[in-house]
C-alpha cells in the first residue's frame, strides 16, 4: 500500500469529531450457509416504502411462536439495510431488511422485497401508444410499485 | 494456378474469420500459468464473497486478458467478467473484492422478477443509476460480511474511475457522487471502518478526502440537522 509521510496527512475531521474513537472492527462470525434454528416472524404493522423510510431505520416484527424464553409475539427488530425508491418508466422500489435482533440476540437472514415491476407492460404500451398521436409518451411518468410487507406474510430468520 | 487461388481464398477467409486488428491491439499476451494464477485469485475471492453472504443464486467469475479497465456482469449468462486492465489497477484483495461485490449485486438482481428475471434488463436500461447506487451499497454489505474493508471501495473508485462533467446523459452517476454514497453508507452502517481505517494514509483515499471536502461538508450538515432525504452531491 502507498503511504504518505505523516506530515502530509489530511485528517477526516468530520469522522474524528463525530465518531467514537474507540470503535473497532468486529471479526465476522464464520457461519455455515443455511444453518441455525429457524424462527418465524411477521411484521407488526403493514409496511410500505410510500412512507419514505431510510437506510438505518428500524422496523418492528414479532415472533410467531415461542422461542427459548421469548413467548410468541415478542418484538424482533429489523433494520433497513438498503432502500431504493420507485421511479418513472414503471421501475419498482426495492428494499432489504436485515440485522434482526431479539432482545440482545442477533438473528441471521434478510428480507428482500420489490414493488410491482410495471415496465414490463409499460414499455410495449408506450411504444404502441406513440403511434396514436404520441399518446404513449404520457405513460412514461407512471412509477413502479412501492415495496410492501404485509402482516399476514411470515418470514424466516435464523438463530445461530 | 488453381492451388494458388485456393490458398488466397483460404487466407482471406481466415482473415475475415479472425480479424487481426482487434486481437492484436486489445489482448495482452500473458502466459497460461499467469492467466491461471489470476483466474484462481478472482474465482477464490468471488466465491468466498458468495458463500460468506449466503447468496442464494449462482454466478461465476471470468478473467479476460484485455486491456480494458472495466468489469461487468452479464445479464443473460450470469457470469462476471473482470479485465486485466482493471486487475492491474487493484493494489490489494479488498480492492478486488470491491469490484467483484459490485458486480455480484448486479448478478443477483438479474434473478429478480417474473420469468426468472428475464425482463430485469429493462429496469437496468431505463433506471440504470438506481441500480448502480444499489450495487455500490450492497457491495459494502457483501464486503463486510466476507471480511473485507469496505473503504477499499472508495479507494478503488478514486484510483480507477474518471470524473464526467455531467451524469444526466450517462448510465452511471458521477464518480464523486458514487464515492459519497458509499462513504455515507459506511458512516451510517459501519462507522467502525472509518475509525479503524487502514486506508487513512493511502494516497488515493487521501485524494478522496482532499477532493470531497465540499461534499462531506454537505453530509455533515445533514447529520447535524438530523435531516432526511438525499443530499445533492457535486
Ligand atoms: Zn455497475
Amino acid at each position: 500500500m502507498l503511504m504518505l509521510p505523516s506530515y502530509a496527512i489530511i485528517e477526516d475531521d468530520f469522522v474524528n469529531a463525530t465518531l467514537d474513537k474507540n470503535l473497532k472492527i468486529k471479526k465476522q462470525k464464520e457461519t455455515t450457509p443455511n444453518s441455525g434454528i429457524p424462527i418465524q416472524i411477521r411484521i407488526k404493522e403493514d409496511f410500505t416504502t410510500k412512507s419514505k423510510p431510510e437506510e438505518g431505520d428500524f422496523i418492528e416484527f414479532e415472533t410467531v411462536e415461542d422461542f427459548k424464553s421469548f413467548s410468541a409475539g415478542t418484538t424482533v427488530k429489523g433494520r433497513i439495510e438498503f432502500i431504493s425508491m420507485n421511479c418513472i418508466w414503471g421501475v419498482p422500489a426495492d428494499i432489504v431488511i436485515g440485522n434482526f435482533q431479539i432482545g440482545n440476540i442477533a438473528l441471521y437472514g434478510e428480507i428482500h422485497k420489490g414493488g410491482a415491476n410495471r415496465i414490463i407492460w409499460l414499455r410495449p404500451a408506450t411504444i404502441v401508444g406513440t403511434f396514436f398521436f404520441g399518446a404513449g409518451l404520457a405513460l412514461i411518468p407512471i412509477r413502479g410499485g412501492h415495496a410492501k410487507i404485509k402482516t399476514d406474510k411470515i418470514y424466516t430468520v435464523y438463530y445461530r | 494456378m488453381m492451388k494458388r487461388l485456393l490458398a488466397v481464398v483460404f487466407v482471406l477467409g481466415m482473415m475475415l474469420a479472425y480479424p487481426l486488428s482487434s486481437s492484436a491491439s486489445d489482448v495482452l499476451l500473458i502466459s497460461t500459468s499467469e492467466q491461471k494464477k489470476v483466474q484462481n485469485h478472482i474465482s477464490t475471492v468471488g466465491f468466498k464473497i458468495l458463500n460468506a453472504n449466503e447468496l442464494p443464486n449462482r454466478t461465476v467469475f471470468i478473467y479476460d486478458s484485455s486491456k480494458t479497465i472495466n468489469a461487468y456482469s452479464a445479464f443473460f449468462g450470469r457470469n462476471i467478467v473482470l479485465y486485466r486492465g482493471m486487475y492491474i489497477m487493484l493494489d490489494d484483495e479488498d480492492m478486488l473484492a470491491a469490484v467483484l461485490c459490485h458486480e455480484i449485486s448486479h448478478s443477483m438482481d438479474s434473478y429478480e422478477g417474473p420469468f426468472r428475471g428475464t425482463f430485469g434488463f429493462l429496469n437496468y436500461t431505463y433506471a440504470p443509476k438506481k441500480y448502480e447506487y444499489k450495487a455500490d451499497k450492497r457491495a459494502v454489505d457483501f464486503m463486510v460480511k466476507a471480511g473485507y474493508h469496505p473503504v477499499a471501495a472508495i479507494v478503488m473508485m478514486n484510483k480507477v474511475m474518471g470524473q464526467n462533467r455531467y451524469d444526466w446523459n450517462s448510465s452511471h452517476p458521477l464518480t464523486s457522487r458514487r464515492m459519497m454514497s458509499v462513504y455515507e453508507y459506511i458512516y451510517k452502517k459501519y462507522p467502525e471502518y472509518l475509525v479503524d481505517n487502514k486506508y487513512k494514509t493511502n494516497i488515493y483515499y487521501q485524494n478522496f478526502l482532499l477532493t470531497s471536502k465540499e461534499n462531506r461538508a454537505k453530509f455533515q450538515k445533514k447529520i447535524e440537522k438530523n435531516s432526511r432525504g438525499n443530499v445533492d452531491y457535486l
